[in-house]
């Protein structure tokens, strides 16, 4: 990617992160630091990446995206409506009545999601059967799965990662969110996971660390998967929970945190500013 | 079952190219046919049974017609979560078998023993629950799961002989059929391998000039209308069944007893298995005995209970 492409993703990627605020400030519900933490490689994967026809989501070739920590759903949210899957409207009735988008995907009610998740452990799973399905039918289609790192305390999880390597499943990759938190702490207070890049090592998935927050550097290894053929591709992202809005980042407070009126308003004031110095270098 | 179901299938598989299979490390000897056969669609996952549930609603969603196979309560308690998100959140087109229902492994003790399927797979929204009686009606029921779309739950018994006789008289699956009609004021409802003990506890009942009619249920879920008819009509009904009195037919019957007009509620008696596990070893039919599930039982119990009312 070029300067100019680059910069324009940083900037969609400010203005997901003022969606993420604005919605979860305006309906009391919804998780800000999963959502933060997943931005950069959510706004990558549907601009360079993913070949999905908005216009026909029933194409079977089409690449499949699963958000397995259905918790982070509200940036991808506002990741679809800026990208037109549903009117940008429905990004003001979150949690709502009138609303198609809650608290988590629901493949029922919005367009693009192609698989409810939100209860962890299960979303990865199916996208392991994607996966099948796409070998099955020496289809080219591939499957992307955002995976958090408190998720891999689920022994689905493993169970999966297992299935998809004896199954050579090498057009499914999985884009680990290691923000290294999880919803009572630190990940390694909490259920020290050890070293997850071994771990997915281990189970006969091809590695690499990425720096989770760096568009052109994600969208390089993005770009190269499959690693290896024959194996599925574990991109270890290494993030930060509440990403963007420095006073968030790395609180677990901002797990399920509601922010003030003031919080708000200096969150918004924090994503202007950095608006700001991306239009100045890019002048 | 377990033979019909390998004959059945590995057909299901020659006629439907949409047809997988899952199995979570059981039957790969006996599924070796279908294996060479068709190794693409062919998927023994180990024993990985949350996972192969997740996966085979993927690609029930993706337009295939996934089987999932394995011993019963490792495919339906164990993974009761996967199959709420993965096949019944998503209505996925997933086939559930699960072989050695109830007490049929029966010397392998409760860990292999599900009283409790029924109870909990009846909770799924959209879910639908066979319980064939023998090995015809498991072809029937498989092939049935196979033309239907939708969350399918089949339950797979296992030791006894099979029985050979027709249910139906034909090739068509049917939700139930009535074993044997006789009075329908006295009502015995079953399904599975007690329908048999059901039919010899009819036998002797009707030497007794109780002349019970007897319901082999094939679905359990949704059940048909026209058993709210039978159920009406009964003085005495009795449900029978290789699986807890807790959730299962015994409770479903129940349901709709409770719901009939005052003054037409029939005197509904439960036998299946009470709230405990089983503490002893033996063979099914042993077992059977020891849980009052065979005919000589079934016969005494509704004996007993007409007797009582007459009194």
């Amino acid at each position: 990617m070029n300067k100019a492409e680059i910069t324009k993703l940083k900037k969609l990627a400010i203005q997901v992160r003022r969606d993420v605020i604005r919605m979860i400030y305006g309906s009391k519900d919804g998780h800000i630091g999963a959502a933060m933490s997943i931005v950069e490689m959510l706004v990558v994967l549907y601009s360079k990446i993913l070949k999905i026809d908005k216009r026909d989501l029933s194409n079977k070739e089409r690449d499949r995206f699963i958000l397995s920590k259905g918790h982070g759903c509200v940036s991808l949210y506002s990741v679809l409506a800026r990208r037109r899957f549903f009117p940008m409207d429905e990004l003001e009735k979150f949690c709502t009545r009138n609303g198609i988008l809650g608290g988590h995907p629901d493949h029922n009610k919005i367009p693009g999601v192609e698989v409810s998740t939100g209860s962890l452990g299960h979303g990865f799973p199916m996208g392991v059967g994607f996966a099948m399905a796409a070998k099955l039918e020496k289809s080219h289609r591939k499957i992307f799965c955002v995976v958090g790192d408190g998720e891999c305390n689920e022994g689905s999880t493993w169970e999966a990662a297992a299935i998809a390597s004896h199954q050579k499943l090498d057009n499914l990759v999985v884009i680990l969110d290691n923000n290294e938190m999880q919803s009572s702490g630190s990940a390694v207070a909490v259920q020290d996971p050890h070293d997850l890049k071994l771990k997915w090592s281990a189970f006969g998935w091809e590695t690499l660390d990425v720096e989770g927050h760096d568009i052109n550097k994600i969208y390089g290894a993005l770009i190269k998967c499959p690693l290896i053929k024959g194996k599925p591709t574990a991109l270890i992202a290494h993030t930060v929970k509440g990403k963007g809005i420095p006073f968030m980042e790395n609180d677990n407070k901002w797990h399920t945190g509601i922010p003030t009126e003031e919080e708000y308003l200096k969150a918004m004031e924090e994503l202007d500013l950095q608006e700001k110095h991306y239009e100045k270098n890019l002048c | 079952m377990r033979k019909t179901f390998v004959k059945t299938i590995e057909k299901l598989f020659d006629e439907d190219p949409k047809v997988v299979l899952f199995l979570g490390d059981i039957g790969a000897f006996l599924l070796r046919k279908i294996k060479d056969k068709y190794p693409d669609r062919f998927f023994n996952v180990g024993i990985s049974e949350a996972a192969m549930i997740s996966a085979a609603a993927g690609m029930a969603l993706d337009g295939w017609k996934p089987f999932a196979y394995t011993i019963t309560p490792f495919i339906t308690s164990r993974v009761f979560d996967q199959i709420r998100v993965g096949v019944g959140c998503h209505s996925a087109n997933v086939k559930i078998v699960g072989i050695g229902s109830g007490v049929s492994y029966s010397s392998l003790g409760a860990t292999h023993h599900s009283i409790e399927d029924i109870a909990i797979m009846r909770t799924i929204p959209g879910m639908r629950i066979f319980t064939p009686e023998n090995a015809e009606g498991t072809e029937k029921t498989l092939r049935e799961a196979a033309r239907i779309d939708g969350p399918t739950y089949i339950r797979l018994t296992l030791n006894l002989p099979e029985q050979t006789e027709n249910q139906t008289n034909n090739n068509k699956f049917a939700d139930y059929r009535i074993a044997r009609r006789g009075n329908s004021q006295v009502v015995i409802i079953s399904f599975g391998e007690t329908v048999k003990e059901s039919l010899l506890a009819e036998e002797r009942l009707t030497k007794k000039g109780i002349d019970p009619t007897v319901v082999g249920i094939n679905t359990i879920k949704p059940l048909n209308k026209e058993i709210i008819n039978i159920i009406s009509k009964a003085k005495y009904l009795f449900t029978v069944e290789e699986h807890s009195v807790i959730g299962g037919l015994g409770s479903v019957i129940a349901e709709l007893v409770a719901e009939l007009p005052a003054g037409t509620k029939p005197m509904l008696t439960r036998i299946g298995i009470d709230d405990k596990y089983l503490d002893i070893y033996g063979h099914k039919q042993e077992l059977y005995q020891y849980l009052g599930l065979d005919g000589e039982s079934i016969y005494r119990k509704v004996l007993q209970k007409c007797k009582k009312r007459q009194k």
